[in-house]
């Protein structure tokens, strides 16, 4: 593939998939610069393979693999050296703490809350479904049954409903100590 | 025996179209029954809604992270396209293959030109002198094409249609109800220029959910009519043909006026008398004729009338209409309403026309036949013994008899043509 068409797809890719990866990067890492360099290097990761002429059959479920990969990584690393993740700071991590950004705060927290009761498994089901997959491609690239599918799926909604459920309305999902609230668990 | 609810991951397996075909209807006659699982299944789809309104809202902060990371990639982009040789990068797979990999590999080619002279024939033949075998391998390489990936259509923030929620995968095949849908178009596209009464026309499934109408009609005119008429359809194949001969100058639905010899009339002196006593001024043979000239058109345009009634009862039977979509369901009503307003209408002018027959044979009270007879079997009947009263055709009984019969049946196809009116209004106004 020349560089025209992989640096064209990648373009695309990044902005209709790379804030969902982003997020999904954040919720494993818990550390905005952690997170940031997973999903690039998912993307370079992307282009090496395109221009080498390899077939991916899926672009997005493929990059998905690979931050999953990264994170599983990143994360083994820090334990090695004896870390602990760096706490998310909700707005921090969207770009700053003036109270021009005060209305945005609760969706944004509800955003970040949305799956954070959901397992690493459940998630990936979900955001790849959100992005129009058949639950064969999906089992396909997660290694796993389409009826798994099916399964995680079933089981996030689920759990998000019963989060809705179980807030008062107007409030955001995640707890005022930004922990995930018992419903969620 | 009562089946146990289907789970969640099933119910959202069906909605997504991703259960197996013969699973599939069992879940549709499940959810048609059990009212717990539709609502978990409304429950499940509003969920669905939400999830994916959430999750495809734009978070502030995003198109700045989107361009602050198109812009690094870009200059990696550049550092990369510098430095590495994209040929030494295509070469790398083969490179990376592993001591193991071309044992394997060598043992494997070793075997299949072992197997037989046309295996090794097979091999040199594909490595053409200079043309190394690996130069084939690495050129038949995939290559993924410059398409842009697929992406999800954000849905409009305000949008609450389930529908356009998760899409689904596309359906290759229209669905039963699209189908019946586009059937009863075609119905009704022939009912509005009255091809279905009595013409050779028949609606036939054809391959990709499209509907075939084949037929003859009468003359190049009526061909022009219906080809306009079914064009405006676009799942629909027109397969008419016309007849070349004179009936070109009939006008579509009218019927014809059968010309009858009263001469061949079983009943010919019974009836010159009467109308010889009853109406002296009157022509009693041209009152004769008028007679059986009315009561055979009558009993033809019964006979079309519940013939496109039955037809399209056999078509949708009841268990097929509930599934039927509301405006395909409103024009299969109008269509059975038309023909059973008809029919009745027919069968009323049809027993006033054959009341001098009655007085002439002497009938004073009409007996109607028993309550097997339905309206079918009656229109039938009735038919058959007009023809063999007024049209020479063959009688098996004594005139007498089959006047009384004859009568019997008008009777009782007027009767039920007006209790299956009735019932089509009221059931369906």
């Amino acid at each position: 593939m020349t560089r025209e068409q992989a640096g064209q797809i990648i373009d695309e890719l990044f902005g209709s998939w790379g804030p969902a990866l982003l997020r999904c990067a954040l919720r494993r890492l818990e550390s905005r610069p952690a997170a940031e360099d997973v999903v690039q290097e998912a993307f370079m990761a992307l282009y090496r393979e395109l221009r080498r002429g390899t077939l991916i059959q899926n672009p997005k479920a493929w990059t998905m693999g690979v931050v999953r990969r990264q994170c599983a990584r990143h994360i083994r690393e820090l334990a090695r050296h004896g870390e602990e993740a760096v706490p998310i700071e909700t707005l921090e991590m969207w770009g700053g703490t003036d109270d021009a950004l005060e209305p945005a705060r609760s969706f944004v927290e509800q955003i970040a809350g949305l799956a954070a009761g959901l397992s690493g498994r459940e998630e990936e089901v979900l955001l790849l479904r959100l992005q129009s997959l058949k639950y064969r491609e999906i089992a396909s690239q997660l290694g796993i049954s389409p009826k798994s599918v099916a399964t995680h799926l079933a089981r996030a909604l689920r759990k998000l409903e019963n989060a809705r459920k179980g807030q008062a309305p107007g409030r955001p999902l995640m707890g005022e100590e930004g922990h995930v609230p018992k419903t969620l668990q | 025996m009562f089946r146990k609810h289907y789970s969640d991951a099933e119910l959202l397996a069906w909605r997504d179209g991703e259960l197996a075909s013969w699973s599939r209807g069992s879940v549709e006659k499940h959810l048609q029954e059990c009212w717990g699982c539709r609502s978990r299944l409304d429950q499940l789809e509003e969920q669905v809604r939400l999830v994916t309104e959430a999750f495809a809202q734009a978070v502030p902060g995003d198109p700045e992270w989107v361009g602050q990371a198109r812009g690094r990639f870009r200059q990696w982009q550049e550092g990369f396209e510098r430095d590495v040789h994209i040929s030494a990068l295509r070469a790398a797979p083969l490179a990376r293959l592993s001591w193991r990999h071309a044992l394997a590999l060598f043992a494997l080619g070793t075997a299949i030109a072992g197997m037989s002279v046309q295996g090794i024939r097979w091999i040199q033949t594909r490595n053409m002198p200079g043309v190394p075998l690996r130069a084939n391998i690495v050129s038949t390489k995939p290559v993924i094409e410059p398409s842009a990936p697929p992406s999800r259509p954000v849905p409009e923030p305000g949008s609450t249609s389930p529908a356009a929620v998760l899409p689904g995968p596309a359906l290759p095949w229209p669905d039963e109800a699209e189908l019946a849908a586009r059937e009863i178009n075609v119905w009704y596209a022939l009912h509005q220029h009255n091809a279905c009464l009595g013409e050779q026309i028949e609606v036939l499934r054809a391959a990709s959910g499209q509907w075939a109408v084949r037929g003859v009609v009468d003359g190049e005119g009526r061909l022009a009519e219906l080809r306009g008429a079914l064009n405006s359809l676009p799942y629909v194949k027109a397969d008419l043909r016309s007849v070349s001969h004179e009936a070109a100058a009939e006008p579509s639905g009218v019927r014809e006026q059968v010309e009858v010899q009263s001469a061949a009339l079983p009943l010919q002196e019974e009836l010159l008398r009467h109308f010889r006593t009853h109406a002296p001024e009157e022509n009693a043979g041209v009152a004769v004729s008028t007679l059986a000239n009315r009561t055979v058109s009558e009993s033809e345009a019964c006979l079309v009338e519940a013939w496109a009634l039955r037809k399209l009862m056999e078509r949708f039977p009841e268990e097929r209409m509930t599934g039927l979509r509301s405006a395909a369901r409103l024009l299969l009503e109008n269509m059975l309403r038309d023909h059973a307003s008809s029919l009745a209408g027919h069968a009323e002018s049809l027993h006033t026309a054959v009341k001098p027959l009655a007085a002439a044979a002497g009938i004073s009270a009409v007996e109607e036949p028993g309550v097997a007879m339905d309206l079918f079997t009656a229109v039938g009947r009735m038919d058959q013994l007009a023809r063999g009263l007024f049209l020479g055709g063959p009688l098996t009984e004594p005139p007498t008899k089959a006047v009384r019969e004859f009568l019997g049946a008008v009777a009782r196809l007027r009767h039920e043509a007006q209790k299956f009116d009735t019932h089509l209004a009221r059931e369906r106004p």
